[in-house]
C-alpha cells in the first residue's frame, strides 16, 4: 500500500543554517510513528516544513503527502487534502470566533472532499461532540481562536480541531508539553479515538510520558537533523531511560539511517 | 478652476445672499454671517503648510468646479434607497439635502427645528449657532457658519429608545456639488439619546460635503453618536463636531469612515464640567487613493474627567490614513485620566499611515497615555489559519475584520453593529462571506 508519507533525504536550512541533514521517513496510513529527539536535533523544523511554513530553505530531498509533491503544495491545499499540523505554540487570534474560524475551516476541507457545506446546526452538533471527548467547554465556540486560553487549553483545542477536521495525517507537535496528568490522559483518549486503518499520526515529543497513552507503532529518533534509529515502542522507554546522550557515539558509529520495516 | 475663482466665487456667492436672500433662509444679515465669512477670507483653505493639514492636501478637493447652491429638492423616493442606515427600519430621521431639510419625522423625546422655518429670534442670547465652534477657530467652520442655507436643531429630551438617524446627502447629478448642512444637537439633563449621522452623495460628479454639528450635553445627560461615513468614491467630506459636556455628561462617538475619495473628521470635545466623560472609537479602511484623516482634540477643561480613544486603521494599495489626536489638560483639571490609542494596518508598500499624538497637561494630577502603532498582518495568524484550510485571502479578510471591528465592540445598536461589521467585511474580502458567526 502506498505510504500517505514518504521523506526522502531531505535538506532544510534556516538562516543559513542546515537544522535538517537528510531525513528518510516513511509512513504508511494506519500507523501512529513518534518522533523523539533532544532539543535543536530539527523535530518542531521537521513539523513546519510539513504543514508549509514559509522561511525554511529546501535545499535537497522530496516529500510526498498521497503521491504528490507535498513541498508545492500551499498551506490550506495541505489541510484541504487531509493533512494537520497540532501547533507547539497555538496563535491567538482575537476578533475571530472559534465557530467562524472552524466552520469555515471545516467546509473548506469538505468542499475539497466534494461533500455539502454544514449548515450551523448541524456544525454546532458535531463540534460540541468533538469538544466533550477532549473536555472543552462549549462555550468556547463563542470566543476568539486561542485567546485567553491557558497552555492546556490551547493544546486540548488543537486536538479538538484535529478530531473536528479528520484528517489524514494529523502530525502533533510537542502536544504534550506544558500538559498535566490529566489533560494529557484527554488529549491521549481523544487522538486513540481517531485510530483508523484510514489515517496516520506521527506525534513530535521530547518525552516518553505522552506515549504511555498513545501508543506508537514506531519511533524514530532525530538526532543533529537526522533520523539514527528506529524502532518499536521499547526504544521510546530504553531513551527516556538513558536520555539521548548515549546515540551521540553509538550514532556516529552506525551507519544510518535503519529504518525497521513495520 | 483655480483656488482664487473658488475664492471670488464664494465672494459673489456671499454677497448675492445678502442683498437677495435666495437659498439663504436664515437670518441674511445676521452679525455672525459677516463675522464668519470675514474669517474664512481671513483665513482662506489651507495648505499642507497649515500645522493641522500637514499630511492631507485638499488640492483634488477644491479644483471641481462646484455650483454652491442648494439645486432643486431632489424627491424622497429618489433619495430613498441611498439614505437607509440599516434596511427598512422606520426610524425616527431628518433628511438634509445640500443643507436644506427635506424631510423629517420626530419621536417621543426627540426635537426638530428648522431654524429657517421657525420663528427664534436670530438676535437672542440663546441663538444656537456658533457658540460651541466659533467661526474664528476654523476656515471650514467660517465657510459653513457665513453660507449654510439653513441650520436645524435636534433636541434630546428624557430618553427615547429609538436611535435618531441624520441623513446628509449631497446632489451632484448635473455638476459638482458643494453642500453645507449645519446641525444642533442639545441633549437635555439628565437625558439620554442615540444619533446616528450618515454621509450621502449621489451623482457621478464631484461633492464637497462641508458639515459642522454643534452638540451641547447638558448635566448628567448622554449621547451615543455615530459618523456613519461611507459616500461613494467621488464624494469629498469635511466633518467638524463641536461637542460641549456639563459636568457628569457622558459622551461616545463612533466613526466608521470606510468610503468617499476624502474624508476630513474633526471631533473637538470640550469636558467642560466636573465628572464628564468622553468616549471616541474610529474604524477605518482606505484603498485605492482614499484619504480619511481623523483630528481629535479633546478638552480636559474640568476636574475629575476622563476620556478615551480608540482608532483602528487599515490602508491599503495607495490608501492614506492620518490621526491626529490632541489631548489638552488645561490648569486646575486634576484627576484627569485621559486615553488614546491609534492602531494601523498596512497592507501594501504604497500605503500610508501618519499617526501623531499631541499631549498638552498643565496640571499635576494627570494620568495620560497614548500610544500608536502600524504594522502589517500577523503572518503567525495568517499561516495557522491558512493551515487549518482557509484560503489566504478569507483569512487575511477575517483578520482584517476582526482588527478593525475591535473599535466598533462598544457600539451598543446590534444592527448597527452588524451593518458596520457587513460593511468592514465587504471592503475586507469583496467577494467571500466573512461576517463573524456567533452561535
Amino acid at each position: 500500500m502506498q505510504p500517505i508519507l514518504s521523506i526522502r533525504n531531505l535538506r532544510v536550512a534556516v538562516e543559513g543554517k542546515e537544522i535538517l541533514r537528510g531525513v528518510d521517513l516513511v509512513i504508511p496510513l494506519g500507523e501512529v510513528h513518534a518522533i523523539m529527539g533532544p532539543n535543536g536535533s530539527g523535530k518542531s523544523t521537521l513539523a513546519a516544513v510539513l504543514a508549509g511554513r514559509e522561511g525554511y530553505e529546501i535545499m535537497e530531498g522530496e516529500i510526498l503527502y498521497d503521491g504528490r509533491n507535498l513541498l508545492e503544495m500551499e498551506p490550506e491545499e495541505r489541510a484541504r487534502a487531509g493533512l494537520f499540523l497540532a501547533f507547539q505554540y497555538p496563535v491567538e487570534i482575537p476578533g475571530v470566533t472559534m465557530a467562524t474560524f472552524l466552520r469555515t475551516a471545516l467546509n473548506e476541507i469538505r468542499k475539497a472532499q466534494g461533500l455539502e457545506p454544514l449548515d450551523p446546526i448541524e456544525f454546532l452538533t458535531l463540534a460540541r461532540d468533538r469538544m466533550e471527548w477532549v473536555g472543552i467547554d462549549p462555550g468556547f465556540l463563542q470566543r476568539g481562536v486561542n485567546e485567553g486560553f491557558s497552555g492546556g487549553e490551547k493544546k486540548r483545542n488543537e486536538i479538538f480541531q484535529l478530531l473536528l477536521l479528520e484528517p489524514r495525517l494529523a502530525i502533533l507537535d510537542e502536544t504534550d508539553s506544558g500538559l498535566d496528568i490529566d489533560a494529557l490522559k484527554l488529549v491521549a483518549s481523544g487522538v486513540n479515538r481517531m485510530r483508523s486503518p484510514q489515517r496516520a499520526f506521527v506525534v513530535i515529543t521530547h518525552y516518553q510520558r505522552l506515549l504511555n497513552y498513545i501508543i506508537p507503532d514506531v519511533v524514530h529518533v532525530l538526532y543533529d537533523g537526522r533520523i539514527v534509529r528506529s524502532g518499536g515502542k521499547e526504544l521510546a522507554l530504553e531513551l527516556e531511560e538513558r536520555g539521548y546522550d548515549w546515540l551521540r557515539t553509538e550514532g556516529e558509529e552506525l551507519v544510518l539511517p535503519t529504518i525497521d520495516e513495520p | 478652476m483655480s483656488l482664487q475663482d473658488l475664492h471670488s466665487r464664494l465672494t459673489e456667492a456671499f454677497e448675492r445672499r445678502i442683498q437677495t436672500g435666495d437659498h439663504y433662509r436664515w437670518a441674511p444679515n445676521h452679525p455672525l454671517r459677516h463675522r464668519a465669512f470675514q474669517a474664512f477670507q481671513r483665513m482662506g483653505f489651507p495648505t499642507t503648510r497649515h500645522e493641522n493639514w500637514k499630511y492631507t492636501s485638499l488640492a483634488p478637493v477644491l479644483r471641481p468646479s462646484y455650483n454652491l447652491e442648494p439645486p432643486s429638492p431632489p424627491t424622497t423616493t429618489a433619495l430613498a434607497e441611498h439614505l437607509t442606515l440599516q434596511g427598512k427600519l422606520p426610524l425616527p430621521h431628518l433628511w438634509v439635502a445640500n443643507g436644506l431639510l427635506l424631510t423629517s419625522r420626530a419621536a417621543a423625546g426627540f426635537q426638530i427645528q428648522s431654524l429657517s422655518l421657525s420663528q427664534t429670534s436670530t438676535h437672542s442670547a440663546q441663538f444656537p449657532i456658533g457658540q460651541i465652534l466659533e467661526p474664528e477657530s476654523e476656515t471650514f467652520v467660517a465657510l459653513n457658519t457665513a453660507l449654510t442655507p439653513d441650520a436645524i436643531l435636534l433636541t434630546v429630551e428624557d430618553a427615547p429608545s429609538e436611535l435618531f438617524h441624520i441623513a446628509l446627502v449631497t446632489t451632484a447629478e448635473m455638476q459638482p456639488q458643494l453642500a453645507q448642512p449645519r446641525l444642533n444637537i442639545a441633549v437635555q439633563p439628565n437625558s439620554f439619546g442615540r444619533v446616528a449621522i450618515s454621509l450621502h452623495a449621489t451623482g457621478s460628479h464631484p461633492s464637497l460635503t462641508n458639515a459642522v454639528a454643534e452638540v451641547s450635553l447638558d448635566v448628567g445627560s448622554e449621547l451615543e453618536l455615530i459618523l456613519w461615513e461611507l459616500p461613494p468614491t467621488p464624494a469629498f467630506a469635511i466633518v467638524t463636531v463641536g461637542v460641549k459636556l456639563a459636568a457628569h455628561a457622558r459622551l461616545r462617538v463612533w466613526t466608521v469612515a470606510l468610503g468617499g475619495a476624502l474624508l476630513r473628521n474633526n471631533l473637538y470635545i470640550r469636558l467642560g464640567g466636573p465628572s464628564a466623560d468622553a468616549q471616541l472609537f474610529g474604524a477605518t479602511m482606505v484603498n485605492k487613493q482614499q484619504v480619511v484623516d481623523h483630528r481629535t482634540l479633546v478638552e480636559h477643561r474640568a476636574e475629575g474627567c476622563t476620556s478615551n480613544q480608540l482608532y483602528k486603521s487599515v490602508a491599503d494599495e495607495q490608501g492614506t490614513v492620518t490621526f491626529t489626536g490632541r489631548i489638552h489638560v488645561y490648569p486646575g483639571a486634576q484627576k484627569t485620566n485621559a486615553y488614546q490609542a491609534h492602531r494601523a494596518v498596512l497592507l501594501s508598500e504604497k500605503a500610508t499611515v501618519n499617526a501623531r499624538p499631541q499631549l498638552e497637561i498643565y496640571a499635576d494630577d494627570v494620568r495620560c497615555t497614548h500610544g500608536a502603532t502600524a504594522g502589517t498582518l500577523d503572518e503567525e495568524a495568517l499561516f495557522y489559519m491558512r493551515s487549518r484550510g482557509l484560503p489566504e485571502s478569507h483569512a487575511r479578510a477575517l483578520l482584517l475584520h476582526a482588527f478593525v471591528s475591535e473599535a466598533l465592540t462598544t457600539l451598543p445598536d446590534e444592527l448597527l453593529r452588524s451593518s458596520a461589521s457587513q460593511a468592514i467585511a465587504e471592503r475586507a474580502h469583496p467577494h467571500a462571506e466573512v461576517v463573524q458567526w456567533t452561535p
